[in-house]
Formats: C-alpha cells, sequence, structure tokens
C-alpha cells in the first residue's frame, strides 16, 4: 500500500476508534446531566461544544498531527460521524435526544467541524506548533456550535432554544472555548508521548 | 444536549474515563521503563564486554 493510502487508513482508523472510545466515555446521558444538573450550566448545545466537539477536533489534531497532510482533518471527522450513527443504529445505544445523534444533521454538523478545522490548519499554517492547533480548535469549536443552535437545537428544543439570552449564549460559547483548548492540549500531549519527544 | 438526566450514566462514564486514564497512564510507564531498562541493559552489557577483553 502506498504511503498516502496508509494516511487515509490512519484517519479512517483515527475516526472509528474515537467514535467507539467516545461512546464508551459518554454513555446515554452521562453529558446532559453533568452539564445540566452537576455544572448547572445553561442550554442548549454546550455539550455540544463544551465535550462533542472538543473531542472531535482532538481526533483530528492526533490524526493530523502523525500525517500533516491536509484533507486528514475532514475524514476522520467524517468517519467519527458515520460510526457513532451506525453503532447507535446497531446497538439502539440511548442518546441525548436534543442533540439527534445519527441524523443527516448530525452527520453534516461533523463534517462542518472538520472542514473548518481544516481550512483554520491551512490558514495557521505559518505558526508555531501549538498556537495554530489551539486557534484552529477553537474557531471550528464556535462554528460547531453556531451550527448545532441553528440546525439542531433550533427545531429539537424549539422553547429552550427562544428562551437563548445574550448571557446564555456568551456562557455557551466561553465554556466551547475552554473545551477546546482543553482537549487541544489533551491532542498535543498525545501526539508528544506517541513520538516520543 | 438538554432534558432528561441521568446519574447512574454519569457514574458510569466517570469510572470509564478513569479506567482509560488509569490503562493508558500504565502502559505509557510500562513503555518507557522498558525503554530505559533496555538502555542501561545495553550500557551494562558494554562495560562487560569492555572489562572482558582489557582482561584478555
Amino acid at each position: 500500500m502506498d504511503h498516502v493510502g496508509k494516511q487515509f487508513i490512519m484517519a479512517l482508523g483515527m475516526g472509528a476508534t474515537g467514535a467507539v472510545l467516545f461512546l464508551f466515555a459518554f454513555p446515554g446521558l452521562a453529558i446532559p446531566t453533568l452539564m445540566h444538573k452537576i455544572l448547572k450550566l445553561p442550554g442548549p448545545g454546550i455539550g455540544f461544544g463544551f465535550i462533542l466537539g472538543p473531542f472531535i477536533i482532538a481526533c483530528s489534531l492526533i490524526a493530523y498531527g502523525f500525517t500533516k497532510k491536509y484533507g486528514i482533518a475532514v475524514i476522520t471527522s467524517a468517519m467519527f460521524s458515520i460510526t457513532i450513527s451506525i453503532l447507535i443504529f446497531i446497538l439502539k445505544l440511548e442518546t441525548p435526544g436534543p442533540g439527534k445523534f445519527g441524523s443527516i444533521e448530525f452527520i453534516t454538523g461533523l463534517i462542518i467541524l472538520g472542514l473548518s478545522l481544516e481550512a483554520c490548519l491551512y490558514l495557521f499554517k505559518g505558526m508555531s506548533s501549538f498556537f495554530p492547533h489551539m486557534i484552529s480548535a477553537i474557531i471550528s469549536d464556535i462554528i460547531f456550535v453556531s451550527y448545532s443552535l441553528f440546525f439542531i437545537f433550533s427545531h429539537t428544543v424549539p422553547e429552550k432554544y427562544a428562551a437563548l439570552t445574550l448571557n446564555k449564549i456568551l456562557i455557551i460559547f466561553t465554556v466551547s472555548v475552554i473545551g477546546a483548548v482543553l482537549f487541544c492540549l489533551l491532542a498535543v500531549i498525545v501526539l508528544i508521548i506517541s513520538k516520543g519527544r | 444536549m438538554c432534558g432528561p438526566v441521568d446519574f447512574t450514566a454519569l457514574i458510569v462514564s466517570i469510572e470509564r474515563i478513569s479506567l482509560l486514564a488509569i490503562t493508558s497512564g500504565s502502559v505509557i510507564v510500562a513503555w518507557k521503563i522498558i525503554n530505559i531498562s533496555k538502555s542501561v541493559m545495553g550500557e551494562c552489557m558494554r562495560k562487560v564486554f569492555q572489562f572482558t577483553t582489557e582482561i584478555i
């Protein structure tokens, strides 16, 4: 198999592994319980912004860090979305209803996340190693949360979407930025350990 | 992700994340120990070989 083929397979494997890990680590309604009952944070979309989006970003950044090829982030996030949808459908897993896990809107959102991450990585390619990753993670996560609010949560929980105030939106975006930074750090740590530097 | 809540799922989630962290941490530590012991053993063998050749 040629070098490009190996990188393609690696991106697919990273996306699929990430999806399995996500479903294993956050079963059922764990994320909304943590976000809304334990941390008392406003919704909707904060679970997407703080955990789901940054988790996929971390998987994509790890795959990109290994290969350093453009297109890997999109392939990883697309594979993540397809795998998670198939697993939820086959295993009949319980997921938070408003997130519409496994739907076309959900898959589209994750592909948009991968595309925005890819675009940001391309734009910041001239900068030093950690900051382009972090800025790319933040921007793509904000785009993903905005997409989710407009195209997913406005349909599934219209009453909560209508009740969104500027303060709530600011809290959702701030928490999403924190999530993006934390998961980006995690991705960098994994890359450093894996490469043995 | 708002709506109904499930504390059991959250506890299971915490357990599984801890399990993943402990497992991956143990693998990394074991890997580092193997690498360090390899280099230490290599150095010892070299010293023994050098000492033996000097005696001979």
